[in-house]
């Protein structure tokens, strides 16, 4: 039962976070300025679900996201799994209780789906030289935000749980 | 027994395993899947652009009642204005007709215009699109050409229940046919990407050597009638700039685009009369 | 207690690890040898292998007019293409589709034929595509798709070729930028003022001969795109300078030759442009007075050599030859007789128009002067032969001028005689009636014949006779001259020389003073030179109680001296007696400028042509639109 409310909630919060991002993106437009903080959906089942409850959040979210993108239906999947499999193995390494740990899965998670997603959805723009400046620079700015929000955005999560009287990563296999 | 999967080997093997069964997962449960989840979000969207309109009507009701009375008689002048135009576009519609009749020419192509709200957009290094309120319920044809008062937006690249997708003319999976001003030749307009704080470009092809045009008089590039979507002299940009290409056949150049595209509120989709009628 | 005790190292064993060392002394040496010495050699091989060119010719130059109006460019020529290599997983998938359906059908399975089938299939499904948005019906050739496939597997195959201009925009905004349906933009000779100038410019073929210098892959199997050589005209004549740099492409290919990786890039540049001294006004001008007749024009700048309008007449659209020459187009030029260009390579005894060159004779000689007086009866028995003089109705004595302007048979025929055929022979040679103007195009006849007794004796006509020099001395009999070289001679007699460097090439720098014609000075005292000017005048603005009665009257223009004669030739073609018009001219007298020649055929027997009726009126609208254009007066001219 906590199992399906916590799937619930995370996703819920994932649909919410995809939502604000996007409205922040539609103000930075004019910009030419484009946030991408994906790797804000993986760090919650990675850190604090079981990895079968983490893979179908990740499923979910990634189908969600494909489904309104000029993308080949699946990419998303593909790259959050990997990113999440990279995650799992790193299980050891990356520990909760430390802020730098997290933050350096969400960066390092985040720069890897927007390199992914480059190389999936890029094509031949890949051999222009403003492409990459404009990727480099969407990162920069994608990076900054995970940076500024990544803790606040875990911490969020889980206080939803708690508030919700969810056990947070009561079940958490310990590798 | 059967072994179990060692605990390092498990992330590689989900992940080989999760791939493996996506590619195999035949293409209707995708697609399925796909709609589902589009469709599923839509209302969020729709709900998000509607909150938008009544924050703006809120926004509107702080106004003073003379403000409100000054805005609302520039608004009367300038529907007669338009009401004078559209007298003026009717009577020249009807010598177009009287022409065509004369010339024995096909009848222009004409077009119904649907208004609709953007309930969002994409704008990134890898994509340049935005959703529309408007979808197939409302007979938008997949195709369409998109515009707005500046000139071309784009052109309908899916068609949802209530939503349509546009691919914006700054996307440069976007090409068009265009023409410079007082030039019927038509030429190619392919979107490019766009550097942060600078105004969106594109990038326009094929333009025979004998185009002139300098930084003091730039020229207008416009759509042409050629390509078979959009009706002629809708402005995409302006070029000031063209460059030889080494075998001397076209010039090439980055027109600049009107930034308003990047924060447009309201498109109108150009619905062929004829796709209108075969509803 | 005995144990048995085993040595580490038995001596008879050193003759197996000797064998074992020297058979891995072997192997690694040879393996050094194949991987470190012979690795440039493999990898070389694997290059050649795994890589080819694909050689894509550079579009020519251009020709420019003297004033840079473009007479020859490029248009760009578009095409509908699939490359068969991005079509592969296509190939297969409609091969498995195909293979089921014999299967479920049992059918005899031929997997040859039904690759052949798929790949046809898939190709006409992107045809199908292109129809739809063009509103065609066109179908797949399968042979042509597996011609290609076997033979041109890198290069697109085209699905619509020459594209209209409206096709190509439907194609460019509704096929999707990563569709494998491509715009293949080839160049195309483009002429812009169609017939204009044709036999000038002259046209190209297409060639797989292609330029390959400075594109890497010297070494790589290479596939070309089709390349374009001059056939005739400047385009061959200057082939060299106007053709364009190659670029080329290397790709990696698999195994089964389908390109996979661009691995280099080299972009071909166009051709040298060249500036010729055509004016196409004047150009345009001469064409439209030909009309519809058949004959020549040349007009030269009396001072550069330049010639600034060459017409020939029939002509032909230069566009119609452009991409290729369709048989049909061949044909009807052939049938016209376009093809020769008649200013250059066309053979015409010069007629009345030779008398100048007589005069010259005459008076260099010394067995006439100023004060020459001829009695003319209407015509001249020279031995057995009479030969009539019907240019004019005066009878009596005539003078020199007289005989000029009056274009008198009798009186020239005489002066030939008491001049003799050498001195006549010697004069035209002068002139370099006898060769070639060297102009820079191919195709300038070689033939033109300056005759003399041993030319006759030489074809075995019979010896000299009288009646030969004097039919010689009005520009018949044997004698043969194209209407450039007549031009050339009247520009070289208007500088009161002997040559003319005719030229066809444009240099707004050179000092018209600096040019060396390669001649020398008529060697004639001022009053003769300008006796026989003057008669030449007097044939153009000679006035008899008030009125032109010059043989060339019709070449007069108010307002501007024109030194100008007449000819008409006849000559057998075919049978029939013809006739052939001449006007040689130059202008202004005071100061020339501008030397016309230019000849009128009539094509019917019963039609007489005469020089002042049919040449001379064609001369005098070249003259007009260059003195128009020219803002020129006798006194305000320019000068070039």
């Amino acid at each position: 039962m906590n199992d399906d409310k916590r799937t619930l909630l995370i996703l819920f919060a994932n649909g919410l976070l995809y939502f604000v991002v996007n409205q922040v993106n539609e103000s930075l437009a004019p910009f030419s300025i484009h946030i991408s903080v994906e790797a804000l959906f993986l760090l919650f089942p990675f850190f604090y679900l079981n990895t079968g409850q983490g893979l179908l959040i990740v499923l979910i979210t990634a189908m969600f996201v494909d489904a309104t993108l000029p993308v080949p239906f699946g990419v998303h999947v593909i790259l959050y799994f990997g990113t999440f499999a990279f995650l799992l193995k790193m299980r050891r390494v990356f520990r909760r209780e430390n802020p730098r740990h997290v933050l350096l899965a969400a960066l390092w998670s985040n720069f890897f789906i927007m390199l992914g997603l480059s190389f999936f959805t890029a094509g031949s723009l890949q051999n222009l030289s403003e492409f990459w400046f404009r990727f480099l620079c969407d990162l920069a700015f994608s990076q900054l935000v995970v940076l500024i929000v990544v803790g606040w955005w875990v911490n969020l999560q889980r206080k939803a749980l708690l508030m919700w009287e969810i056990d947070v990563g009561a079940e958490l296999q310990q590798y | 027994m059967a072994r179990k999967i060692p605990h390092a080997a498990r992330p590689i093997v989900y992940l080989l395993g999760i791939s493996v069964a996506w590619l195999l997962l035949p293409v209707v449960f995708k697609s399925f899947a796909r709609t589902g989840f589009y469709e599923f979000q839509a209302p969020v969207w729709l709900t998000a652009a509607g909150l938008k309109n009544v924050s703006q009507s809120l926004g509107l009701m702080a106004h003073s009642k003379e403000e409100l009375y000054e805005a609302g008689r520039d608004l009367a002048r300038l529907n007669s204005a338009y009401e004078l135009k559209l007298q003026e576009i009717d009577s020249l519609r009807k010598e177009l007709s009287r022409m065509e009749k004369i010339l024995v020419l096909p009848p222009a192509p004409r077009f119904d215009y649907k208004i609709a709200r953007v309930v969002r957009r994409d704008q990134s290094s890898w994509w340049q699109q935005m959703v529309i309120q408007k979808g197939r319920w409302h007979g938008i044809p997949e195709g369409a050409a998109v515009v707005y008062s500046g000139g071309v937006v784009g052109r309908v690249s899916e068609v949802h229940t209530y939503t349509s997708v546009i691919e914006l003319v700054t996307s440069p999976n976007f090409r068009m046919a265009a023409q410079f001003d007082n030039d019927e030749r038509p030429v190619t307009y392919q979107g490019a990407v766009n550097l942060p704080f600078t105004n969106p470009r594109g990038r326009v092809m094929n333009v025979p050597p004998d185009v002139v045009l300098t930084a003091s008089a730039p020229r207008r590039l416009a759509s042409s009638r050629l390509g078979g979507v959009f009706p002629d002299g809708l402005t995409i940009g302006w070029v000031n700039r063209l460059t030889t290409s080494p075998d001397g056949l076209f010039q090439s150049g980055q027109p600049r685009l009107n930034k308003e595209l990047l924060s447009l509120r309201e498109v109108a989709v150009l619905v062929p009369i004829k796709a209108v009628g075969d509803r | 207690m005995l144990f048995e005790v085993y040595k580490n190292f038995n001596p008879r064993l050193r003759v197996f690890y000797l064998i074992f060392a020297i058979l891995f002394l072997v192997l690694s040496t040879g393996l050094f040898y194949r991987q470190v010495i012979l690795w440039p050699t493999y990898r070389e091989q694997e290059k050649k292998q795994n890589q080819r060119r694909i050689l894509v010719p550079g579009p020519r130059g251009n020709i420019y007019d003297r004033e840079g109006q473009l007479l020859v460019g490029n248009r760009p020529r578009f095409s509908a293409v699939v490359y068969l290599s991005e079509l592969r997983p296509e190939f297969r998938r409609k091969y498995i589709e195909l293979v089921r359906a014999a299967r479920s059908s049992n059918l005899k399975i031929d997997r040859n034929e039904l690759q052949v089938e798929a790949r046809s299939a898939v190709v006409q499904k992107y045809l199908d595509r292109v129809n739809q948005i063009l509103g065609r019906n066109d179908q797949v050739d399968r042979n042509e798709v597996e011609r290609h496939f076997r033979q041109n597997l890198l290069l697109p195959k085209a699905l619509v070729k020459d594209l209209e201009l409206d096709d190509f925009a439907q194609l460019i905004e509704q096929v999707p930028v990563n569709s494998p349906i491509q715009i293949h933009t080839e160049s195309a000779r483009y002429y812009p003022y169609g017939s204009s100038a044709a036999h000038i410019l002259g046209f190209v073929g297409t060639t797989f001969e292609v330029p390959a210098e400075g594109v890497p892959g010297d070494d790589l199997t290479t596939v070309t795109f089709k390349g374009k050589t001059g056939r005739t005209g400047l385009e061959r004549q200057f082939d060299e300078h106007l053709q364009g740099t190659s670029g080329g492409e290397i790709w990696v290919v698999d195994p089964s030759g389908f390109q996979y990786q661009l691995a280099r890039q080299q972009l071909p540049a166009k051709g040298n442009d060249l500036s010729i001294t055509i004016d196409i006004d004047l150009q345009l001008a001469t064409e439209e007075a030909l009309g519809e007749n058949k004959g020549a024009l040349a007009a030269l700048n009396v001072k550069t050599g330049e010639v600034l309008a060459l017409a020939s007449k029939p002509d032909f659209d230069l566009n119609s030859l452009s991409p290729y020459i369709p048989n049909q187009v061949y044909r009807s030029i052939n049938e016209r007789g376009a093809w020769l260009n008649r200013a250059i390579a066309g053979l015409y005894p010069p007629g009345s128009s030779f008398k100048i060159v007589m005069a010259t004779a005459g008076l260099l000689s010394g067995s006439i002067d100023l004060d020459t007086v001829y009695e003319c009866r209407g015509s001249l028995q020279v031995g057995n032969r009479s030969f009539p003089c019907n240019n004019h109705r005066d009878r009596g004595e005539m003078s020199f001028k007289r005989a000029i302007m009056k274009s008198c048979n009798v009186y020239f025929q005489n002066v030939g005689l008491r001049t003799g055929v050498d001195q006549i022979n010697r004069t035209a040679r002068l002139f370099g009636l006898h060769q070639p103007t060297g102009i820079e195009l191919p195709n300038e006849t070689g033939r033109m014949i300056v005759p003399n007794p041993e030319y006759k004796e030489k074809r075995q006509h019979g010896a000299w006779t009288a009646g030969d020099t004097a039919n010689i001395a009005i520009g018949q009999g044997y004698l043969l001259v194209t209407p450039l070289q007549m031009a050339t001679f009247m520009a070289s007699f208007a500088r009161r020389e002997t040559r003319t460097r005719t030229t066809l090439l444009y240099d707004a720098t050179i000092d018209p003073r600096r040019i060396q014609h390669g001649g020398s000075k008529i060697d004639l005292p001022e009053d003769l030179y300008n006796g026989i000017v003057e008669g030449m005048e007097m044939a153009v603005s000679g006035r008899d109680r008030g009125l032109l009665t010059g043989s060339a009257r019709l070449a007069h223009i108010p307002g501007i001296r024109v030194a100008g004669k007449t000819g008409t030739a006849q000559t057998q073609v075919h049978g029939d007696k013809l006739t052939m018009a001449w006007f040689i001219c130059f202008a202004p007298i005071d100061d020339p400028q501008i030397a016309i020649a230019t000849v009128v055929e009539s094509t019917d027997p019963e039609y007489l042509y005469g020089g002042g009726s049919h040449a001379a009126p064609v001369a005098k609208k070249v003259l007009q639109t260059y003195f128009q254009k020219n803002n020129a007066t006798t006194g305000d001219l320019a000068t070039r």
